[in-house]
């Protein structure tokens, strides 16, 4: 009985540690999505803008990150601030070039075929400066933190992403609820006449917004082409597909909404490729899609009024 | 039986009581007026009278047919139609256009006749043209039919406004301010299109902060503030009360021109609903 | 000519099934509804297809007739279509976007998890029997018919329905139900063009009918002009040629110059190439002319 007793229970700890290991590879994962849906979801929110160069944004975050890497030697925490500056100026650009031209008459349709043209640009671009590559941040960019026992292992590219999605968040959310530049952020989503009114520039705001939101999206690709060790131009439009179902989950009027959507649609994947099936993986994010479509169409916490819908 | 009747009517936002407790009627063939200040909830009344709302309580029956059932698209049978405060055109389509679309209800073809060409769909088209053609001549505005609507002028867009909607064949019009944003002169105009509808057995019923436009054209009177009503009657007895002359348009006569523009600011609110209430 | 056409024959078929994509994404805008839907209804589509003329072939058998396979593809993405738009349509336009988008994705799930009927990651061959004039027919069919939709009764409840469906709907319309009409029309549009792309491309896999395509196929009808028929015609036609045309000069940053032209031409035509309030600008000042002329 002792030793079969021990055995068993040798599994069940085998089982659970894999179990643990599972969830923290889905948190890592929707951490990512997370944060992703979140910017992606700010500039739809507010200015109706769907933006499906986002991901290519993204992946722009990673390519500069690896370039100050590889021909400067900059080490990690300096690399994350390019990708930072290079994600919001590439923001900022295309708002000045591809979206500013068309607000007098905003809307949602006119944005999305400038977004598709500049994602077309983008991808070109992105392609060229990796040479249709896939390449990889050096191993020794980043070595701590590292969670090794004997049954759970987790690189620091992903215990970075459970860092700074969680604060991404909790940032995002108290600088929009709680400080001017927020409310402002929120005005000009709810009218353009308001924030006229108040006498604050639209201009700085949406340049404020539009920084914040590419800027993560820069943040997002860098930490996951390190934690997915991928840097290419696939890894940032496979962003831009999960965090439209993130934002569906999610909702996109609220970043907690659709942080959380991401992070769902994280651990669902990496759990239900354990447990179910690996082909499976992506039937179960999005049966979980097409449930919230059915029964839940306004995301989870609703869709809080932010822009007009046009 | 009156041509509308709606009792207790109440319509809430959230928190918000736009409507609260408001019945009035319409008798066949008159000019009614719903009269009240900016806000007062008339808007939403109208909405609600020609299906675009629903209301949170409240009846409203159209020649004696209840219509809490009826969708929106529906109240059209009813002989119900409107105009809008900002007119809402069709962007992009000619005026003969604009009345050809409110023909639909009168159309028989369906959406399978739209596909291959065919001569019932043909001939409708054509019938369709003429029909509109006359709408057009009622409004005068016929020489206008192959402009594009959203150029025209006011005035001459609330004349289209006005004929998209009795393409419908309306037994009552509901006309949202219609005099919104115009001159002595076009009011006048507008007022006088309005009497001849009403000789050929329009019933109409007139929202407004306009009051005189309201005395001249109307035959009934409701006066609302704050979503309730204060009174209704003729525009004699309405605007000649005491109850209203104190509380709504003010004591002295002088007061009175000071009164009507802030109504039309829509800044005024200093009537004590508890007066009348008791 | 004989020449032109081998090198640019297959740029063209292309530019003209693109053109029906287009005309599909059109539909959706003209009932005042922003939807990629109908990709996923041609993906659906064109498996269906596929995987009947496959069955034939494996079984030694002779293909189906061109026209029964356009006929299933119809069929196929118009019933797809029109079972989806009781819950897509009840959305608000932001959200009926995104869904849509999430509707191309879950396509291609579905398409890689039933590998036993589409070959999952594989793939499955499909036996092209169309032509160029084939296609054009259809284009021209199909064209025909968004002219005679246009004056039609369902014409003028689309414009209505888009400019203003609130007024739409206090003039008898009933907006929900012309939005399931044109939701469902489109479908039955983007089940044929899939049909038709699978037949081009001769081989099918999860992502010939995806995002991408989906996010052309509205860029071209945006650019061509969402306001009449012709203009997702002849924006298919530039978006497919214009890159083809630069090939020669500039190489592989043609889709840099073809991207950069896109945001060009919506910063400065917002309502496209073709754009009809123009021409009836044109036509009544022509007209005016003319009395003039007659008048003096």
């Amino acid at each position: 009985m002792g030793p079969l007793l021990t055995s068993q229970k040798k599994r069940n700890e085998n089982l659970l540690n894999l179990f643990i290991q599972q969830v923290l590879n889905g948190l890592a994962v929707g951490s990512a999505y997370g944060m992703f849906a979140m910017s992606f979801g700010l500039i739809f929110a507010t200015m109706g803008i769907l933006n499906v160069a986002h991901g290519t944004i993204a992946t722009f975050g990673a390519i500069a990150a690896l370039t100050v890497v590889e021909n400067w030697g900059f080490s990690f925490f300096p690399a994350l601030l390019i990708a930072i500056l290079t994600g919001a100026a590439i923001g900022i650009v295309t708002d000045r070039l591809a979206f500013q031209p068309l607000r007098a008459r905003a809307n949602t349709l006119g944005y999305l075929i400038t977004s598709i043209g500049v994602w077309i640009v983008l991808i070109a671009l992105g392609e060229t400066a990796l040479d249709h590559q896939i390449k990889t941040f050096p191993p020794d960019l980043l070595s701590w933190p590292r969670l090794v026992t004997t049954n759970i292992y987790l690189a620091p590219g992903q215990i970075w992403l459970m860092i700074i999605g969680p604060i991404s968040v909790v940032a995002l959310y108290l600088v929009l609820t709680r400080t001017p530049i927020g409310t402002m952020i929120r005005a000009v989503g709810f009218s353009d006449v308001w924030s006229r009114i108040s006498g604050v520039s639209s201009t700085v705001v949406i340049l404020s917004t539009v920084g914040i939101s590419a800027g993560l999206a820069g943040i997002v690709g860098y930490l996951s082409s390190i934690a997915f060790d991928n840097v290419s131009v696939p890894l940032g439009e496979g962003l831009l597909l999960k965090g439209f179902a993130a934002v569906v989950v999610g909702g996109f009027g609220d970043v907690r909404g659709a942080f959380l959507g991401g992070i769902i649609i994280g651990v669902t994947e990496v759990l239900g490729a354990q447990y179910v099936s690996g082909d499976f993986r992506d039937v179960i994010t999005f049966g979980l899609l097409i449930l919230f479509l059915l029964f839940r169409p306004e995301g989870i916490f609703g869709e809080i009024k932010f822009g007009a819908a046009r | 039986m009156s041509q509308l009747d709606v009792v207790s009517l109440t319509r809430q936002f959230g928190g918000l009581t736009a409507v609260k407790d408001l019945s009035f009627s319409v008798s066949p063939g008159a000019i009614a007026g719903l009269v009240g200040p900016n806000g007062a909830g008339k808007t939403t009344v109208i909405n609600m009278v020609s299906g675009i709302d629903k209301p949170t309580s409240g009846t409203i029956s159209i020649a004696g047919q209840d219509t809490s059932t009826i969708k929106g698209h529906e109240f059209v049978r009813l002989g119900i139609a409107r105009t809008y405060q900002n007119m809402k055109m069709f962007h992009g389509l000619s005026v003969i256009d604009h009345v050809i679309v409110g023909l639909d209800s009168r159309r028989k073809t369906t959406f399978f006749h739209a596909l291959v060409p065919n001569p019932i769909e043909r001939k409708e088209r054509a019938a369709m043209r003429d029909k509109a053609m006359e709408f057009l001549k009622v409004m005068s505005i016929d020489h206008l039919a192959e402009s594009e609507a959203t150029t025209l002028p006011y005035g001459l867009q609330r004349r289209l406004e006005i004929a998209r909607a009795l393409a419908t064949e309306p037994k009552l019009l509901l006309l949202d301010e219609p005099t919104a944003g115009m001159n002595q002169q076009e009011s006048s105009e507008v007022a006088e299109v309005l009497r001849g509808l009403n000789q050929k057995g329009l019933t109409l019923l007139v929202v407004e902060h306009n009051i005189k436009f309201v005395r001249d054209l109307c035959q009934e009177v409701t006066v609302i503030n704050f979503g309730e009503k204060l009174l209704s009657g003729t525009p004699q007895e309405v605007f000649n009360s005491q109850l209203v002359r104190e509380a709504y348009l003010g004591k002295q006569r002088d007061e009175r021109l000071a009164t009507f523009q802030s109504l039309r600011a829509g800044t005024h609110r200093n009537i004590n609903m508890g007066e009348f209430a008791s | 000519m004989s020449q032109f056409w081998d090198i640019y024959g297959i740029t063209f078929e292309f530019a003209f099934v693109l053109g029906l994509f287009a005309l599909s994404a059109f539909l959706g805008l003209w009932s005042g509804v922003l939807s990629l839907a109908p990709i996923a209804y041609a993906s659906g589509a064109a498996y269906v297809s596929a995987r009947l003329a496959y069955d034939k072939v494996m079984m030694g058998e002779a293909n189906y007739p061109l026209v029964f396979h356009l006929f299933v593809g119809m069929v196929v993405g118009g019933f797809l279509a029109w079972i989806t738009s009781f819950v897509l349509l009840r959305l608000g336009s932001h959200y009926l976007a995104l869904a849509t988008i999430a509707l191309v994705l879950i396509a291609r799930v579905i398409a890689l998890n039933l590998d036993e009927y589409t070959g999952g990651t594989v793939g499955i061959p499909v036996p092209r029997q169309i032509t160029t004039w084939h296609i054009l027919l259809i284009l021209g069919v199909v064209s025909v018919m968004f002219g005679v939709l246009r004056k039609s009764r369902f014409g003028y409840s689309l414009d209505a329905v888009r400019e203003q469906p609130e007024v739409a709907s206090s003039l008898g319309i009933n907006v929900q139900r012309v939005r399931r009409y044109a939701f469902t029309f489109a479908g039955v549009l983007g089940g044929l063009a899939g049909v038709l792309q699978a037949q081009l491309v001769q081989y099918l896999v999860p992502e010939t009918l995806y995002v991408e395509l989906a996010f052309i196929s509205i860029a071209s009808a945006v650019l061509g002009g969402a306001y009449i028929w012709v203009g997702p015609i002849v924006g298919a036609l530039l978006y497919t040629a214009i890159p083809e045309f630069l090939e020669p000069f500039l190489g592989s940053s043609k889709n840099v110059v073809n991207g950069i032209l896109l945001v060009i031409i919506m910063v400065f035509l917002q309502r496209g190439l073709i754009d009809p309030r123009q021409f009836r600008a044109w036509s009544l000042k022509r007209k005016s002319r003319q009395t003039k002329e007659v008048a003096s």
